[in-house]
């Protein structure tokens, strides 16, 4: 079972998605914004899928996605962003996205099938 | 016995003494031949001095006249053409006018001399005077109540209105200022004719009040009566302090006049108005003259700056409003995560809460729309500030509108049947609209959910079908209705059915709802009458297939 790299602003969203992942037995690790995530990329197992919240503070979704595409052996790991309802993300190039208020039940499903 | 030249020449000098002229005649030589008393009175000539010529008597008399030199030469003008017939008008510097004639003296068609006549005729002249300066204040009142009334929402507009008008009718320098809630004093307007002087006002007048305090004599601070005040620049200047010298110097203050600002009895500010050239004080009738003018201007100063405070109140509102909602949604979404989680949770079956597993699922599914709830309302907030600011934008995208319906009533399936009503559907099928799907959503979501809130235990009939050039959704409730005068405000913000406080919600969904569909260059009707329900319907514009129609 590889990990999910759970990138999230919110302390309060980061710890139950956390909780959640783990409840379904997928390690998490997880980072504040898309600097942190971006800085414990190289340190930690390649990531089976990255849950990327959009709006952060210091690096938000967007940027983290324009970095890590200059990164090949990194950019192949699949992204799944978290988005606010109503948000504009039709450029994104992530490989799925949920909107929030999230549906745990089906995030739990989505990790599954790429960290299995 | 005279003869008779001797009984002419007698007559001559009592018809002379008897008119009310002065009279003077002049041979062509220049002797004077004849004069009366009268003409010696009005120019306080000694007798006798006529007898050498008019020479020394020309000269004792335009010294005292307002204009010496001009008169001088106008005096010598006429004694050159003989034949000049003129009038003239002679200003004396102590205020008296008289007019001149002057016409030649024939003998048998041959000029011999010239005859002068000179009537008093101050009184007409000052009245006229007067008549013309009462004629230009009305004109100046008149203007200024139409200039201050076509800028009246304007506060800062309105009250440099009356301080150029003061200005401009002395030719003076005006100051306008305005009591503050902390009985302070601030000048707000100020305005003078002399460029120079505006500038140098403009250097000093904002930075420091005393001197404008000075000149609204703290009589009118204090009992709200007009000030006029007539000083010599260098009494002036011993009442200011230093830093004003340079202002004194270049712009030496003469008098001013200061009158309050009165709105219903109580004053708001005061208009002064201030001589720095040299001519006569301000009078009584200046005084008078600028209550009026500030009379006028009270009422529309006060009205500019309770549009103003309004308008700022407003702002406030919205700007707390805008704040409030972003604050209160933020907690919100890890909030519905958490609860998700719990549910996860709970059915999985990881843990056994033996009988309580079920009243728990149910307990959190109640919290989950209990939040649904707050989020919505919330929402609603956000999106009614979004539309006050502008920027509350629809991003159009063809859509079935026919499946859009069919979702919403379906989600609204539990609430419906809480609610006790019964769903009736017309749904004409494949109806594409170019919409923002989610804006969409959320008005059948408020029109909607005000059924189930005013209509609870009645049927509720929703449809959509093609209807000319529009499509078109409605949704009947068998309410208690709305009465007719109260349907005129039920788009309007913060408006709800008369009888329904106790049924909460922030009277917004409706508002939002004409904003969205008016967004999409549709229009939303309402039809009810009392005890028949209510009628919603909206319609959208169909446009054509492939290419978006454009908001109204």
């Amino acid at each position: 079972m590889r990990s999910v790299l759970l990138i999230e602003d919110d302390e309060s969203i980061r710890d139950t998605v956390k909780l959640a992942l783990e409840f379904g037995h997928i390690p998490v690790v997880a980072a504040g914004n898309g600097r942190e995530g971006l800085e414990l990329l190289p340190r930690i197992e390649r990531p089976g899928l990255i849950l990327l919240d959009m709006r952060m503070p210091v690096l938000d979704g967007w940027g983290f996605l324009e970095a890590l595409e200059k990164n090949p052996s990194l950019s192949r790991i699949p992204v799944v962003a978290m988005t606010a309802s109503g948000e504009k993300v039709d450029s994104v190039p992530v490989t799925e996205v949920v909107t929030k208020p999230l549906d745990l039940k089906a995030l739990l499903k989505v990790a599954n099938a790429y960290c299995a | 016995m005279p003869t008779a030249p001797e009984q002419s020449l007698e007559l001559l000098r009592a018809t002379l003494e008897a008119v009310e002229d002065a009279v003077l005649v002049i041979r062509r030589d220049g002797k004077v031949t004849g004069y009366n008393q009268r003409f010696l009175d009005l120019w306080r000539l000694p007798p006798g001095l006529l007898e050498a010529g008019y020479e020394e008597a020309l000269e004792l008399s335009v010294t005292q006249l307002k204009n010496p030199d001009g008169c001088r030469n106008r005096f010598r003008e006429i004694m050159e053409n003989p034949e000049l017939e003129c009038r003239d008008v002679l200003e004396f510097a102590d205020g008296r006018v008289f007019e001149r004639f002057g016409r030649p003296q024939r003998v048998g068609g041959e000029i011999t001399g010239r005859v002068f006549c000179y009537r008093d005729v101050s009184e007409r002249y000052h009245h006229e005077e007067e008549v013309q300066l009462l004629a230009c204040r009305a004109r100046v009142l008149a203007d200024a109540s139409r200039a201050i009334s076509e800028d009246r929402l304007d506060f800062d507009k309105v009250v440099m209105s009356v301080a150029r008008r003061a200005a401009e009718f002395y030719r003076d320098g005006s100051v306008v200022r305005m009591f503050t809630p902390g009985g302070a004093v601030r000048t707000v307007a100020f305005h003078h004719v002399d460029a120079e002087a505006l500038r140098v006002m403009g250097d000093l007048l904002p930075q420091d009040s005393e001197f404008i305090d000075l000149l609204a004599g703290p009589e009118l601070l204090r009992t709200g009566e007009p000030v006029l005040v007539a000083v010599t620049p260098a009494e002036a200047a011993a009442r200011l302090r230093p830093e004003f010298r340079p202002l004194l110097e270049r712009f030496p203050l003469h008098s001013w006049v200061s009158v309050p600002l009165r709105v219903a009895g109580e004053t708001i500010g005061l208009l002064t108005v201030f001589r720095y050239r040299e001519g006569p004080p301000y009078s009584s009738d200046d005084q008078a003259f600028l209550l009026d003018l500030a009379g006028r201007a009270a009422l529309a100063i006060d009205n500019a700056r309770l549009y103003g405070e309004a308008q700022r109140a407003v702002q406030i509102r919205e700007d707390f409003i805008s704040i409030a909602s972003h604050e209160l949604r933020t907690p919100l979404t890890p909030l519905r995560t958490q609860l998700e989680m719990l549910r996860l949770f709970l059915d999985s079956g990881e843990i056994d809460a033996g009988p309580f597993g079920e009243r728990l699922l149910a307990l959190l599914a109640d919290s989950d729309a209990q939040v649904s709830r707050l989020a919505a309302l919330v929402d609603d907030m956000l999106n009614v500030s979004r539309m006050r600011t502008g920027r509350f934008t629809v991003k159009k995208e063809w859509a079935n509108l026919s499946e859009l319906v069919h979702g919403v009533v379906r989600r609204w399936k539990n609430e419906l049947d809480l609610a006790g009503c019964q769903v009736h559907l017309a749904v004409e099928e494949g109806v594409q609209v170019a919409c923002d799907r989610l804006k969409l959503e959320q008005v059948l979501n408020n029109l909607i959910s005000n059924a189930c809130r005013y209509a609870p235990g009645k049927p509720v009939e929703v449809a959509l079908f093609r209807r000319g050039p529009a499509a078109r959704i409605e949704v009947h409730d068998h309410g208690p209705g709305i009465p007719e005068d109260t349907q005129r405000r039920m788009f309007q913000r913060f408006e709800r059915g008369e009888s329904s406080a106790r049924l909460g919600g922030l009277g917004l969904g409706l508002y939002i709802a004409r904003e969205i569909v008016e967004a999409h260059g549709g229009r939303i009707e309402l039809r009810s009458r009392p005890g028949e329900g209510a009628h919603f319907a909206v319609e959208l514009p169909l446009g054509a297939e492939g290419r978006l129609p454009v908001a109204a």
